[in-house]
């Protein structure tokens, strides 16, 4: 390590702090010259003035607080001097840090520079410190203090290897740096294709019609909508439209997911783990093993059938995102391989507490109602031959329904805990006893005289926490969890 | 198991009963306009009859269910709770994954000396509710004082 000394952050960061202060001023920029067509050439020279003034007291800022912005960090603490009239010393201590991730927002992608963002446990939501621009190398560095101290580095490294299973070759095992995980273009891809974000495209399509409500106004909407209903009307109108917005959300689902998670890179070592993706705004977290709280693991509908899912993690930090994935996709069979070498302290095992067969109904009637209802209500008002389509929802909710049933489980073995449930996608979720902070077991009155209870663990995760649960298991079993999890 | 305070019952159907009254009064100026300028009664008279129902609801049946399906246990490792009125959760919070506890009344709960204790983890809040002030806050000291014995990593 190189010695303590007071550092500034590179150069090239007037150049961000420029560009990320004059953004906001584009859009009405643009506005005024392009729409309003207001030529720059004929405007007063005062506007010009006025102008140039602004752009001298910014970059003057920016130098200001470029000069008076420096960091010395050492093996143990990272100490942060900054403002320019109120002046800041922060101390962050390695044993305080939660994370420190190292991103690359478009702009200093471009310049091959770095953002990093030290997380603690206070703050509120927000980071403890954030240097803007400092070289890769530089970043890679800081980043060093959330590793723990080398002698019981060795020492922890030492066990884990003995009691873990060797990691097939898959994963590019090198036992000096650790285990390393690189997503081939190929499986990636195929990631890709199998997603299902439903939320985000759903919000997406809302926004891109009210856009498009904006821009083209009513006449091309109306005309197209129009053309659209002369040419698609018919007794399969309807699946016609939901296919063709399954396939566009898909289509975007497949967008974003790879905008977001390209280039996945996995480095587990002993104590900590770095999780780096992003296609244009790359972002690099690294966060220690025992802050880990939870692992899920989610079986999309797509995924499922390859025997393969996403495994997340539920770790303390300050982030929106309450679960870090730690694999896009991942076998289901090497789960638990994967995370005996990386989080050891949580052991993913099979949950054996099932609905009883009684069950089965109470996943399915709701389901049943609402699609017949609503097959009924399309064929009392559009007619049976326009309609009969709608008939089919019928046995897709029953099966639905169905696998839901065959779903739900939980289950304990020692001080481990898991829980699975099923909406669309199948999460399962395992735990330690000592990591969840609220069990509940709830019931509906009628549910409770059936002698069915469903299951709810709180645990902590990203800012908010996380709850997992598991529906309409026996009573009695549950009346077990209870007892295994009670202090008393 | 100890119980809400009959006084936070009385409270909560004296805070429906005030609802109520106002969206009487609400449907009263309706139907009075309605008779002025000759509209249909048709909507005022549904509302009526919606607001009579919840009121009845929600005046006789609601706070007594909820106060005879509450409960609440605190001892030095525990704290559980149980409630709801269809849907009815049995909740164990372990001492020490209490964060804090706070104590929450309103203008009307603080003349007839009510409050509400919320237990925080890291993961989650849930409310005991409807205690007497003496009684909520020797909760709330003696929740913050088990939960302090033991520094436990969350």
């Amino acid at each position: 390590m190189s010695e303590p000394v007071y550092r500034r952050q590179h150069l090239l960061y007037l150049v961000v702090l420029l560009i990320n202060r004059l953004k906001p001023m584009l859009v009405p920029a643009i506005v005024l010259v392009v729409v309003k067509g207001k030529n720059p050439l004929v405007w007063p020279p005062a506007v010009y003035y006025t102008l140039g003034a602004g752009l001298a007291l910014v970059m003057a800022g920016s130098l200001l607080s470029w000069r008076r912005f420096s960091y010395l960090r050492d093996d143990q603490q990272l100490i942060v001097r900054s403002g320019i009239l109120f002046r800041q010393l922060k101390t962050i201590h390695r044993n305080r840090i939660h994370s420190i991730q190292i991103q690359q927002p478009l702009l200093q992608r471009l310049f091959g520079i770095a953002q990093v963002v030290v997380e603690t446990a206070g703050g509120g939501g927000k980071p403890e410190a954030v240097l803007h621009a400092v070289t890769l190398a530089e970043a890679r560095e800081i980043q060093l203090l959330a590793r723990k101290e080398r002698s019981d580095n060795e020492v922890l490294k030492a066990t884990t290897l003995d009691s873990s299973p060797p990691v097939a070759p898959l994963y590019g095992e090198n036992p000096e740096r650790g285990l390393r995980i690189h997503i081939s273009p190929a499986t990636f891809m195929l990631a890709a294709v199998t997603t299902s974000n439903l939320q985000l495209t759903l919000a997406f399509i809302a926004g891109l019609v009210s856009f498009a409500d904006d821009i083209l106004g009513e006449s091309i909407y109306d005309s197209l909508a129009h053309t659209a209903v002369r040419y698609l009307n018919g007794p399969f109108s309807v699946l016609i439209w939901t296919g063709v917005a399954l396939l566009l959300s898909w289509v975007l689902s497949i967008g974003l997911y790879v905008w977001k998670y390209a280039g996945f890179k996995l480095e587990g070592h002993v104590d900590r783990i770095t999780v780096s993706y992003g296609l244009l705004e790359k972002r690099q977290l690294t966060f220690p093993v025992s802050k880990v709280q939870a692992a899920m693991l989610v079986e999309g509908l797509l995924r499922r059938p390859f025997g393969r899912g996403e495994l997340r993690l539920l770790v303390i930090h300050s982030d929106k995102e309450a679960a870090v994935m730690l694999h896009p996709f991942v076998k289901v069979s090497e789960v638990e391989k994967l995370l005996g070498h990386l989080v050891p302290h949580i052991h993913p095992f099979a949950p054996n507490i099932t609905p009883p067969k009684k069950a089965w109904f109470s996943f399915v009637r709701w389901k049943l109602m609402i699609s017949a209802l609503a097959s009924a209500g399309m064929i009392f008002g559009f007619g049976i031959v326009l309609s009969w389509p709608t008939l089919l929802l019928i046995p897709l909710t029953v099966l639905w329904g169905h696998a839901q049933f065959c779903s739900e489980a939980a289950g304990m073995e020692g001080n481990h805990f898991a829980l699975r449930h099923r909406r669309l996608a199948v999460t399962t979720a395992w735990m330690r006893k000592k990591h969840i902070q609220t069990l509940t077991l709830k019931a509906s009155v009628v549910q409770r005289r059936k002698g069915w209870h469903s299951v709810e663990a709180a645990v902590m995760g990203g800012m908010k926490g996380y709850m997992f649960s598991a529906r309409l298991l026996p009573a009695d079993q549950v009346e077990q969890i209870k007892r295994w999890y009670s202090q008393r | 198991m100890q119980r809400m305070h009959p006084k936070a019952v009385r409270l909560s159907q004296l805070t429906a009963l005030i609802t109520h009254f106002i969206l009487a009064i609400a449907i009263l100026v309706l139907s009075v306009f309605a008779q002025i300028y000759e509209w249909t009664l048709i909507p005022a008279a549904i509302a009526a009859g919606v607001t009579l129902l919840s009121g009845l609801l929600f005046v006789a049946v609601v706070p007594t269910v909820k106060a005879r399906k509450f409960g609440y246990e605190v001892d030095r490792e525990e704290i559980r709770i149980t409630k709801g009125i269809w849907w009815i959760s049995d909740i164990i919070i372990p001492m020490v994954k209490v964060q804090h506890v706070e104590l929450v009344s309103g203008p009307l709960m603080r003349r007839s000396d009510l409050a509400h204790v919320i237990v925080v983890t890291a993961a989650s809040k849930v409310e005991i509710r409807g205690l007497e002030r003496e009684n909520a806050e020797a909760v709330q000291r003696r929740i913050a004082l088990w939960a302090r014995v033991r520094e436990d990593d969350v």
